[in-house]
């Protein structure tokens, strides 16, 4: 038995067990729930390790299941799976202890938890994805997994969120499944090829492979909020801060970006895309994103609105990094992919925190909460000054390496848009950090809960830390063997360059 | 004393003070800022020089200590020395304050940046140390200082930006960071002169060198002497022994050469004219006169860098002078803060920037007030046409809906019957 | 023991059994639930059996009392009848289970005979080789289904019932007026001969007419789809889950068979293929737009079944001799439609006895009171919608690369829209299950097994999504004498 060909199979199940178990427990099975959770967190991560080991000596791990005729259920883990499969895993880990502190007393945390396991599943199946279809069935299933989070709440205002993400996300569905078909009746393979599988077709078919492109990358961009699809991130805020995290910071966004340099690398082969000319334009789009959204975050008083439109900002680095087409740039925008899940799921645990602990949700609130929670505004400020990229947190990096790709490939005026996006940055966090720890506090807060002594609960406070550390780390020890860094460098050399 | 000692120390010293900045343990510590310079103590005291190689930190590092860095080591000690006996006896207010923290991130910063052997460190260094000022700034700081901080906040972010794409050039003409090896690359004839204006930009807005002088005197104008010291031993001279690290000798374009010579004349000039003339016979000697004279020392300095970019002869002769006029600046400049500074009257003294430069300000710090009504004017106006049309379609169906009773006319019989007939007709007719 | 169980007669098992059934059930109306169940559970067997035949033989005939064609009744089976066999026996067996728990006692006395019977008609519908024979299981099919719809007696349930036994007394009468025709013309009634004899001429133009209209009125194609809301919208759960899931695509079954093997070769002109994409098409946006404003649940899941039998008339412009995928993904949608069709109505049935009601802007939090059954409905609602993984992405995906091998671009678009309304509709549903409705309402208990039953329906049609390959290997076994090209 080839227990190679199972691993990644059983990677996708670990997670999809226990939230199917998870749906039948009684809600006062807490710690049941707690185990099954922590259990298949802690299995994936260690078949996840093992893969990464595996596949740096040269192992390879895929699982081909029959699906249509001639067309196979593909899950393959090469490196830039592992990346996006590792970052999930951690960062599924960590947000589940937050989120077993945030919701403690809330209602219906057995749905929850069976919905939050079926993300991740999702996720991971979107990552291991050895061929288009098999992404499509798993970003589909991401968008219906994702969906009962949303109006887990059950106001009306939740309902109308749903409703917005829903008319976003099918549609973008409906687009790639378009694109995907058409593709597959053009060429009859779809499976994921280092350098794409596009390079043989003829001059008479551009047209044709234009519009598909177009189709894709609109298809994905819904959920990579690109402008002007990303009208539904803003909405989803309203659910509850650990969906917003994982999912609108890391899962959903970064599915959508993962996407599309799956599309551009290893469909379309990204030499192809430049003869097509179609680079350009998403460049384009990519930088009007970047500043839009930095621009659209400056006029936010909503703390998780705000941190939102800078979601969709930093996003669209990833596109940018994919667009400009050279090994430096796609090195930043893939290693980019790891950073700002680090940085931003930091703030949104920090937002969550203020919420919870002391019912901060403006940051016309935040005066002075840098005394009363010292920490969760320390990691909040190390994420902060990620984003903005400055050293030594990790977003200097991949903003330095999309700037050097720039200058390689000979196009100076994306460093324009990085530098004015770092600006604008700045212009909307450092208000924040200068109000959490240079004003004076107000006599109480919105609604105070008690936690004796200690600044908060520690399964809300343990989180933002730990990721806070990690995106620190990954700035200052990029040079050491199995930093995002080198893995991203690994990545371009063996899977987009040099098959 | 081997030489495994004074690695040791050459680290130390950067390290020390960044730990001691976290809150829980600097205030376990008595006398913390004292406690946190002793390694520099050590380093600066003894005549030895010493490296070491950091090659896992940012993108391969090091420390290193020589004669001319000494001396400028030994008087940021000194300096620092003052700065913690004059904030001493100031009682740490009831809520958590966090000078300490900050004072020693500066700290951190400027030893990071001091002993810094290749451009990505002394950058990250630099800008640890330019936000941790910011910080210390604006501890405890009423409506003037905190305007003061925030001129200085935007300055420091734009120094930043300029100084990243230098970076970036760098990185793009060659791989190594190290001081000479870099500046060689960037010498060379067939490397971007943009490399060059970005470099200026940045250390000009970070020193202070006119006409980016501003943060300066307000900073001097509204903030204690503590803060003057700080900025003495911190952000002016990094920024000044920056350009020193950072400027390529080119024989293409002499204009940058040029340039900074007008400026220094300027500087110099402006300060000697408009202030001295003005001011000393009516104020005396204050803060206030004091960012004058060190907008003149960077004034001269700039004068003499140019002059050296112009010959780049010159600048092999006699750039070892620079080290000890740096030094030198510093320590006359902090005699006259301590001297002049005490009891600073923080009244509203004659504000003598030029009015073009007051005026950019203003823009710039109304530009967000400005384009945030019109964001509001342009999203509320789509917002309405939105709603419009999704009410529009969406109207239409909840009315009909509502009325279930009528039957609409496809259930009728008559309908259906001819319907029926029809089809079969079609197909009948189609088949032939 | 394995011979004898290969050689065993199952075809004719699966109409006796159920006939027998319904007589016993009248008999015994005591016994009526066991008898019921038992009976589902034999032609489940019976089917596995014939599929089994099927693997071994290739296409099965089975003359009844030894009377070959043409004077006697010929019984026939491949690929296809073995699916909509199979989707029958699986889909009737969930549906009994429901109806054991579902029915008061007097409603279960009238209820289990006449869908045994109905059971009956639909298996021999589905093995039937000729055209008279085939009036005879419609005819029979029809009228116990408009007894079924009527059964609570109720106002609208009469009404209901009184249109849809009209219009499909008017459709039989059509379709037998085109029997007469062929038969007069060339002497036969079954279908392997008629398919050798028949030539282009008025009488064959007319009978397709006839025979098309009649069971295009039966399917409820747009723009004949008038019967089928107030029918399915006011039948009871189970009553409405046959009706949308196998009724309806018995008539469809019909017009597959007669267009492929009889008419093809005397059409002359493409366009009555467009006529007939073009009202796919049309049923498609109508039955979705109209879902989408229903308030009432039972009334929406009409609607879009109204939609779904669009997407199955799209097979007609589609399937051409170059390749076999608009038919697997026909067949494809038949199949998952029926079982999450099923589903559907069955948590609707639930939901109704749960609430009193089934207004669907006050669906109070089903999701947490009754989770199974929302779960029902939503994995049901997931296959409808095309969405993967289910068995209608399999239906969807294979129509769609026949549309683009063809270039069919209205198509293409057609069915993208059509998805994406459906979408919709669906989701105004599920969300109106998470949210908290102003007014609550008392609620009653209801059984484990009617949840447990739809539930596993809308899985069956989840897990569809992964066994594209066995099914769509069972629909080649065919006869290529008589299907012209296509099912190879």
């Amino acid at each position: 038995m080839n227990w190679n060909a199972w691993i990644p199979l059983l990677v996708v199940l670990s997670s999809l067990l226990p939230g199917l178990i998870i749906f039948g427990l009684a809600e006062e099975k807490v710690r049941v729930r707690i185990t099954l959770n922590l259990f298949g967190a802690l299995t994936k991560l260690i078949l996840v390790g093992w893969m990464i080991w595996g596949v740096y000596n040269g192992y390879h791990y895929e699982t081909r299941l029959p699906l249509l005729p001639n067309l196979e259920l593909v899950l393959r883990a090469g490196p830039l799976a592992l990346l996006f499969v590792s970052l999930s895993t951690l960062l599924w880990l960590v947000t589940t202890v937050y989120a077993i502190g945030y919701l403690e007393d809330s209602p219906h945390r057995s749905r929850f938890f069976g919905f939050f396991s079926l993300c991740v599943t999702a996720t991971v199946g979107v990552a291991l994805a050895g061929n288009l279809i098999t992404f499509l069935l798993f970003y589909e299933l991401l968008t219906l997994a994702t969906y009962p989070l949303i109006v887990h709440r059950g106001t009306e205002e939740a309902r109308q969120a749903g409703k917005t993400y829903l008319r976003y996300t099918i549609s973008g569905g409906a687009l790639l499944l378009i694109g995907t078909v058409w593709l597959y009746s053009l060429t009859g393979t779809l499976e994921f090829t280092p350098k794409g599988f596009l390079t043989n077709m003829g001059e008479e078919h551009y047209p044709a492979l234009i519009t598909i492109f177009t189709l894709l990358i609109a298809g994905l961009g819904v959920k990579a909020a690109l402008f002007p699809l990303h009208g539904w991130l803003p909405q989803a805020m309203v659910a509850p801060a650990p969906v917003s995290a994982l999912l609108h910071a890391v899962a959903v966004v970064k599915a959508g970006a993962f996407g599309i340099i799956r599309v551009v690398y290893e469909v379309f082969g990204v030499e192809f895309s430049a003869a097509l000319g179609v680079l350009t334009a998403l460049a384009w789009l990519a930088s009007f994103t970047i500043i839009y959204g930095s621009l659209r975050a400056l006029f936010q008083d909503d703390l998780k609105r705000r941190l939102a439109f800078s979601t969709i900002s930093q996003v669209s680095y990833i596109a940018l990094g994919v667009a400009i087409a050279g090994p430096i740039a796609t090195i930043g925008g893939v290693v980019h992919l790891v950073h700002q899940g680090l940085m931003k799921i930091t703030l949104f645990f920090c937002a969550g925190n203020l919420a919870e602990t002391l019912g901060i949700h403006k940051i016309s609130e935040m005066n002075g909460v840098g005394r009363r929670m010292p920490w969760t505004m320390g990691a909040f400020t190390i994420g902060a000054f990620g984003m903005i990229g400055a050293p030594p947190v990790a977003g200097f990096i991949s903003k330095w390496y999309l700037g050097l790709g720039a200058l390689n490939t000979g196009q100076s005026w994306v460093i324009l848009v990085l530098a004015g996006s770092s600006l604008l940055n700045a212009a909307y966090f450092l208000p924040i950090l200068h109000r959490a720890w240079f004003m004076p506090s107000p006599k109480s807060w919105p609604h105070e809960h008690d936690f004796g002594n200690k600044e908060t609960a520690w399964p809300l406070l343990l989180p933002p830390l730990i990721t806070a550390a990690i995106a620190l780390a990954a700035g200052l020890l990029v040079t050491l063997p199995f930093s995002p860094l080198e893995w991203a460098k690994l990545i371009s050399v063996r899977e987009f360059y040099q098959p | 004393m081997n030489i495994e000692f004074y690695t040791t120390t050459l680290w130390m010293a950067v390290i020390w003070p960044l730990l001691l900045s976290i809150p829980a343990l600097h205030s376990r510590l008595p006398w913390p800022r004292f406690l946190a310079i002793i390694p520099a103590i050590v380093l600066a005291a003894t005549p030895i020089d010493a490296s070491i190689n950091i090659p896992w930190l940012l993108f391969g590092t090091g420390f290193a200590i020589d004669g001319n860095i000494r001396w400028i080591l030994g008087v940021f000690v000194m300096i620092w020395l003052t700065t913690a006996t004059l904030t001493l006896p100031s009682k740490e207010k009831a809520s958590p304050c966090y000078s300490t923290t900050f004072y020693l991130l500066t700290l951190t910063g400027s030893l990071g940046a001091l002993l810094a052997t290749d451009l990505v460190g002394f950058f990250s260094f630099s800008t640890v140390m330019s936000y941790g000022f910011y910080g210390l700034f604006s501890q405890h700081a009423d409506k003037t200082q905190l305007r003061a901080s925030r001129l200085y906040l935007y300055f420091i972010i734009a120094a930043d930006i300029a100084l990243f794409e230098a970076l970036l050039l760098v990185a793009f003409t060659t791989q190594h960071f190290q001081y000479e090896v870099a500046r060689q690359a960037m010498s060379d004839i067939s490397s971007s002169p943009v490399y060059l204006y970005m470099v200026l930009l940045g250390f000009t807005l970070k020193a202070g060198i006119w006409p980016f002088y501003a943060w300066l005197t307000a900073a001097f104008n509204s903030g204690t002497r503590a803060n003057a010291l700080m900025l003495i031993a911190g952000p002016i001279t990094i920024s000044l022994l920056g350009l020193l690290r950072w400027l390529p000798a080119r024989d293409d374009i002499y204009i940058i050469g040029i340039v900074m010579q007008l400026l220094g004349a300027a500087a110099i000039s402006h300060a000697v004219l408009k202030v001295f003339t003005r001011v000393i016979f009516r104020q005396g000697m204050g803060l206030f006169t004091t960012a004058w004279l060190v907008i003149t020392f960077t004034g001269l300095f700039s004068l003499a860098l140019g002059t050296a970019l112009l010959n780049p002869s010159l600048w092999h002769e006699y750039a070892y002078i620079a080290y000890p006029f740096i030094a030198a600046m510093s320590i006359a400049l902090s005699i006259l803060i301590l001297t002049t500074g005490k009891n600073q009257k923080k009244t509203e003294l004659p504000d003598t920037t030029p009015l073009f430069i007051k005026k950019i300000f203003h823009v710039f710090e109304e530009w967000i007030h400005t384009a945030k009504q019109l964001a509001n004017h342009l999203t509320l106006r789509s917002k309405i046409l939105w709603n419009k049309s999704g009410l529009f379609f969406i109207n239409q169906y909840q009315q009909v809906s509502n009325n279930q009773k009528n039957k609409p006319v496809i259930f009728d019989w008559k309908t259906n019957i001819t319907l029926f007939l029809i089809l079969g007709l079609a197909l009948t007719w189609l088949a032939s | 023991m394995q011979n004898a169980f290969i050689a065993f007669p199952w075809a004719v098992a699966l109409i006796l059994l159920p006939l027998a059934g319904a007589i016993f059930c009248f008999l015994f109306p005591r016994l009526n639930r066991t008898l019921g169940l038992m009976t589902s559970f034999g032609i489940g067997v019976a089917v596995v059996g014939l599929g089994w035949q099927l693997q071994e033989h290739g296409i099965y005939r089975h003359a009844v009392s030894g009377w070959g064609a043409p004077l006697g009744i010929e019984l026939y089976a491949d690929g296809l009848s073995l699916l909509m066999l199979a989707t029958t026996a699986l889909v009737g067996f969930a549906i009994s289970v429901y109806s054991t728990a579902y029915f008061n006692p007097t409603l279960s006395i009238r209820f289990w005979p006449i869908w045994l019977c109905l059971l009956a008609a639909l298996n021999a519908l589905f093995l039937s080789a000729d055209i008279f024979n085939l009036y005879v299981t419609l005819e029979l099919l029809g009228l116990s289904a408009v007894a079924l719809t009527a059964l609570t007696g109720s106002k609208e349930a009469l009404s209901g019932g009184m249109r849809y036994l009209l219009a499909t007394l008017l459709a039989s009468l059509a379709y037998l007026l085109g029997v007469a025709l062929l038969y007069h013309n060339f002497g036969s009634v079954d279908i392997t001969l008629l398919a050798q004899q028949i030539h282009a001429s008025p009488a064959t133009w007319a009978a397709l007419g006839l025979m098309g209209a009649g069971l295009m009125l039966k399917t409820a194609i747009f723009p004949l789809h008038f019967w089928l809301p107030p029918a399915h919208g006011s039948a009871p759960a189970p009553v409405s889950a046959l009706l949308s899931a196998l009724v309806i695509k018995a008539s469809f079954y019909i017009l597959l068979r007669l267009w492929f093997t009889l008419f093809e070769p005397i059409i002359e002109s493409e366009t009555i293929n467009s006529l007939l994409g073009l009202l796919g098409c049309a049923a498609i946006i109508w039955g979705s737009v109209q879902a989408m404003r229903q308030t009432r649940l039972k009334l929406l899941i009409a609607y879009s079944t109204v939609a779904q039998i669009g997407y199955l008339f799209l097979v007609f412009p589609l399937a051409t001799s170059m390749g076999s995928t608009a038919w697997s993904g026909a067949a494809y949608i038949i199949i998952s439609h029926a079982l999450a069709k099923s589903a559907m109505f069955l948590s609707a049935g639930n939901l109704l006895t749960f609430g009193g009601h089934d207004r669907i802007s006050d669906l109070d939090r089903v999701v947490q009171r009754l989770p199974l059954t929302a779960a029902a409905f939503g994995l049901a609602g997931v296959s409808i919608m095309g969405l993967p993984p289910s068995g209608g992405f399999i239906g969807k995906w294979l129509l769609l690369e026949a549309a683009m091998i063809q270039q069919r671009w209205d198509l293409v678009a057609v069915m993208i829209l059509g998805g994406l309304l459906a979408a919709a509709y669906i989701f105004k549903v599920i969300g109106r299950t998470f949210t908290q409705a102003p007014v609550t309402h008392e609620a009653q208990s209801v059984s484990a097994t009617m949840q447990w039953s739809a539930l596993l329906l809308a899985i069956g049609a989840i897990l569809l999504g992964f066994l594209a390959l066995p099914v769509l290997s069972l629909l080649n076994i065919s006869d290529p004498t008589i299907t012209s090209g296509v099912g190879l």
